[in-house]
């Protein structure tokens, strides 16, 4: 099935989507899209669907109704074009670091022959030389986290989804952990997709900021973040454009309440 | 029922305590006592037990009641074999008791079960029974027998026969099961042969279920088989009972050794029918098992003799340890037979 | 997955659950032994105190002391017994009925829980089956063996029976219990059926089907020295404890239940199987 109204640019489309779970509606009729190369943030109050648009973008999470589209093909299953990071890392506890990273390239047949090399390229661009051999037991929820990471950019997907990957974390290593993601997104150009309850963490990593509302979730407002990277958080452009978000999220809400 | 009529129903026992009331007392018999007898499961060499309570035997009033006492069967009782006896022995449920004397040895010494040997039952009543294909005891061996038990007698006496024989035990498997099942056992296949007591070899050879491939006269002539022991707590606290009960079973084993020398009496009938009753096998089976069993309750000589002989016989066997004499208290054998043998309750019975 | 009974105290190499460590504080090191050694062997020590007491205070042959077990134990170990065995071929006999009941029981519970756990229809078919043979003790089955199998087949259909459910249950919880994030995750990354199972359900189930396994190898344990006391015959260690309990010697009784247990704890041992973490 080819969608032949696709812009080039857009890569990932969200048509009308709406989702149910018995009787509940956890989505309602939404649409957005996000092009090639594209750093989007989705935030929104909990329990708007953030994670629920994210596994529906994966293909894990059926639509009541809409679709999602990605690069004119209609998802209707995981693939792996679409790589997805877990809040809760979902690490293979019985795999090493290296052979959770493979996991993906032998899943698609690839040889260790031909794995090894990206496998340690990728290792090495999350800073994990030196943990190849260890398990996940072994290591602390940034480190996992990273593994993660390179787990879902292993195979090299055109989209990574990122389901609040840093919300587990303390605040150090989550301040870490984004300055290197946008490190690695450098480095690859994929286009990433991050649901993230931080309106902080949205406004440092983001292109666009997508608010949704509370349940069932609907496009609240899609803001471009202009600010030239790396951003200093306390800057006053970036708390303009915080409170902006968080005046969008909760109209009442003091923003100082934030985390 | 053989077990309905071993066990008087209050009824029964009321009648008799009556009666016992009523009657001019034998000799001085104060209170009457009950005594716990136990004794084997459908064993014809226990059938001295079953006459002493029978009152057409006794002439009108069992030799039991003549003698003032009342029996009932000991918890459990009757017993798969002589060594569940001792057990019970050892538990407290039994005052006196008929078994073989190797379980009555084995587990004195063993486990220092407190009994002692008052009286004999009977000699020899044991055969070697075997299945179709079995006919020189080289035969047996990769085959499985079956005893009632590993401290019976019939284990003993395949223990000997093997040794006689020159076979290795340990290539016989030998199960153990109670003899009224046996027969069965043999003609599935499930065994290819038993050592167990009569009636059930001649049962099993008249039924054409197999032949004897020795008897307990064979493997040892005139051997010793079951005794009369009793609780040595009971005999020191009832002496006056255990001489009573004594009287009875000497009365009764008088009496089953004249009708066996009449046959075709009324009593050699009746003691055919109590027989058949008791082991729930027909008249001409039990008839047949008496041919192979010698009825007798004296001590003599020769008692302490087989005593003995089991004794050094049960050492070598490996089923009592040598150390275990000295452990209850023995010098040798000779002393062990001399305390566990204790002649005085038969030396001073009265007559009737 | 907790310590139990009969897996060591510290096997885990992982840092024991802090409401231990005030007891253990408590327990002084002696000889610079770990502090677990010096609670184990203070309970070893004390179990023999115990049992020494209450045989002097019994004076029963029926229950004989440490020593005369220890010396019986010797003489089980060295001397034949008066059917002519030695322990090691009592030890021999009842392994090698439990080899091919327990092997027969992991071979067919293996797969067909993993299938039940993977195909929903199979496991609601299979459940009333389990549901009603399970609580049966394997141990009614002896007549029933005896009769339709013989010997060895019956001591053979029994140990099937004892380590078949331990291990078909863990197995099925095992392929139940693997966390569907575990599988998103693999699905996300392209893995496809075959896949799937062989790399996420497998090890994901591995712990489950370990334990099973070793719970399954106890069971199997207890009831061939059960099954060969009840009737299931030819020479094993039940055959000689019932020997033994049938001539009085119960210092050997007691020799051969020490023998079984140590038997029991070595083979459920034996069966070591790397242990899957949990996940985060």
């Amino acid at each position: 099935m080819t969608d032949s109204s696709v812009s080039p640019a857009s890569e990932l489309r969200v048509v009308n989507l709406t989702v149910g779970f018995n009787g509940l509606q956890v989505l309602e009729d939404l649409s957005l899209s996000v092009r090639r190369g594209e750093f989007v943030a989705i935030v929104g109050p909990t329990g708007c669907g953030k994670t629920t648009l994210l596994r529906a973008m994966a293909g894990l999470t059926r639509p009541t109704a809409g679709e999602v589209w990605m690069n004119g093909t209609r998802v209707t299953e995981p693939g792996p074009e679409r790589g997805l990071v877990f809040q809760e890392f979902a690490l293979f506890p019985w795999l090493t670091v290296r052979q959770n990273v493979a996991f993906g390239l032998e899943a698609r047949g690839v040889k260790e022959s031909a794995w090894s090399e990206p496998v340690a390229r990728h290792l090495q661009m999350v800073g994990l030389q030196g943990f190849e051999d260890y398990r996940p037991r072994q290591l602390s929820g940034g480190m996992k986290q990273r593994v993660a990471i390179a787990r879902a950019l292993a195979t090299q997907p055109a989209v990574v989804l990122m389901d609040e990957p840093f919300g587990s974390l303390d605040s150090q290593s989550r301040c870490e952990m984004q300055s290197e993601l946008l490190r690695v997104w450098e480095q690859t150009r994929s286009t990433i997709v991050f649901v993230t309850h931080s309106v902080e963490e949205a406004v440092f990593l983001a292109d666009r900021v997508i608010v949704l509302s509370a349940r069932p979730g609907r496009l609240v407002a899609d803001l471009t973040v202009r600010l030239p990277r790396i951003r200093v958080r306390t800057g006053q452009e970036f708390n303009a454009v915080r409170a902006k978000v968080m005046e969008l999220i909760q109209p009442s809400a003091d923003p100082a309440g934030e985390m | 029922m053989t077990r309905g009529r071993l066990r008087p129903s209050l009824e029964f026992v009321l009648v008799l305590l009556l009666i016992a009331a009523c009657a001019p007392a034998p000799a001085a018999s104060p209170e009457p006592v009950t005594v716990r007898v136990g004794y084997l499961l459908a064993d014809l060499h226990h059938i001295p037990y079953v006459v002493a309570q029978d009152a057409q035997a006794g002439g009108g009033t069992s030799f039991f009641e003549q003698y003032g006492v009342i029996v009932q069967d000991a918890g459990g009782a009757p017993y798969p074999n002589g060594g569940v006896e001792m057990d019970h022995f050892a538990a407290g449920d039994v005052d006196v008791g008929l078994l073989g004397a190797p379980p009555a040895i084995t587990k004195h010494l063993n486990a220092a079960v407190n009994t002692r040997i008052i009286a004999q039952v009977n000699a020899l009543g044991s055969a070697l029974v075997v299945g179709p294909g079995i006919e020189t005891p080289q035969d047996l061996l990769g085959k499985t027998v079956a005893v009632p038990g590993h401290a019976a007698i019939q284990f003993f006496l395949l223990l000997t026969f093997a040794q006689e024989k020159g076979l290795d035990i340990g290539e016989i498997t030998v199960v153990d099961m109670p003899p009224p099942d046996m027969r069965v056992k043999l003609e599935s296949g499930e065994i290819a042969g038993f050592v167990a007591w009569e009636p059930w070899a001649a049962d099993a050879v008249i039924g054409g279920a197999g032949t004897v491939l020795a008897t307990s006269a064979d493997i040892w002539p005139d051997h010793l088989d079951c005794v009369v022991a009793v609780d040595q707590t009971f005999a020191s606290s009832q002496p006056d009972t255990v001489r009573r009960f004594l009287q009875a079973h000497v009365a009764a084993t008088q009496w089953i050794q004249d009708a066996l020398s009449q046959p075709g009496s009324d009593n050699y009938n009746h003691l055919l029918e109590l027989s058949a009753e008791f082991t729930q096998r027909p008249t001409e089976v039990v008839e047949a098992a008496f041919a192979n069993i010698t009825f007798r309750s004296a001590l003599d000589a020769e008692f302490g003799d087989s005593i003995r002989s089991y004794a050094v016989k049960l050492i070598e066997f490996g089923l009592i340890p040598p150390e275990k004499l000295t452990e209850r208290g023995y010098s040798s054998v000779e002393d062990f037979a001399d305390a566990y043998i204790d002649p005085s309750f038969l030396e001073g019975l009265a007559t009737p | 997955m907790k310590a139990t009974w009969g897996i060591p105290l510290r096997s885990e190499g992982e840092a024991a659950p802090a409401r231990r460590t005030g007891i253990r504080r408590l327990v002084p090191r002696i000889l610079g032994l770990p502090s677990d050694v010096v609670i184990v062997l203070a309970s070893t020590l004390v179990f023999f105190l115990l049992w020494q007491l209450t045989a002097r205070i019994l004076d029963n042959p029926y229950l004989p002391g440490p020593a005369q077990v220890g010396s019986a134990l010797v003489e089980a170990l060295t001397r034949p017994d008066f059917i002519g065995f030695t322990m090691g071929e009592h030890i021999l006999s009842s392994l090698s009925r439990i080899v091919y009941g327990y092997v027969l029981a992991a071979a067919v519970a293996i797969p067909l829980g993993l299938l039940a756990g993977w195909v929903r229809p199979l496991e609601t078919f299979l459940a009333p089956w389990v549901e009603m043979t399970r609580p049966i003790p394997p141990l009614a089955w002896i007549p029933f063996a005896i009769v339709f199998f013989g010997t060895p087949l019956d001591a053979v259909f029994i140990v099937f029976l004892a380590s078949f459910f331990p291990v078909f249950l863990n197995t099925l919880s095992g392929v139940k219990s693997v966390e569907p994030l575990l599988l998103d995750a693999a699905r996300t990354l392209g893995a496809r059926k075959t896949f799937l199972f062989t790399r996420v359900i497998l090890p994901g189930a591995f712990g489950h089907i370990s334990t099973g396994l070793r719970l399954g190898l106890g069971y199997a344990w207890m009831s061939i020295v059960a099954a060969e006391i009840l009737g299931v015959k030819g020479g094993g260690l039940g055959i000689y404890l019932w020997t033994m309990h049938e001539v009085g010697r119960f210092d050997s009784v007691f020799a051969g239940m020490v023998i079984v247990g140590v038997l029991g704890l070595l083979l459920t041992r034996g069966i070591s199987f790397w242990r899957v973490q949990e996940t985060t």
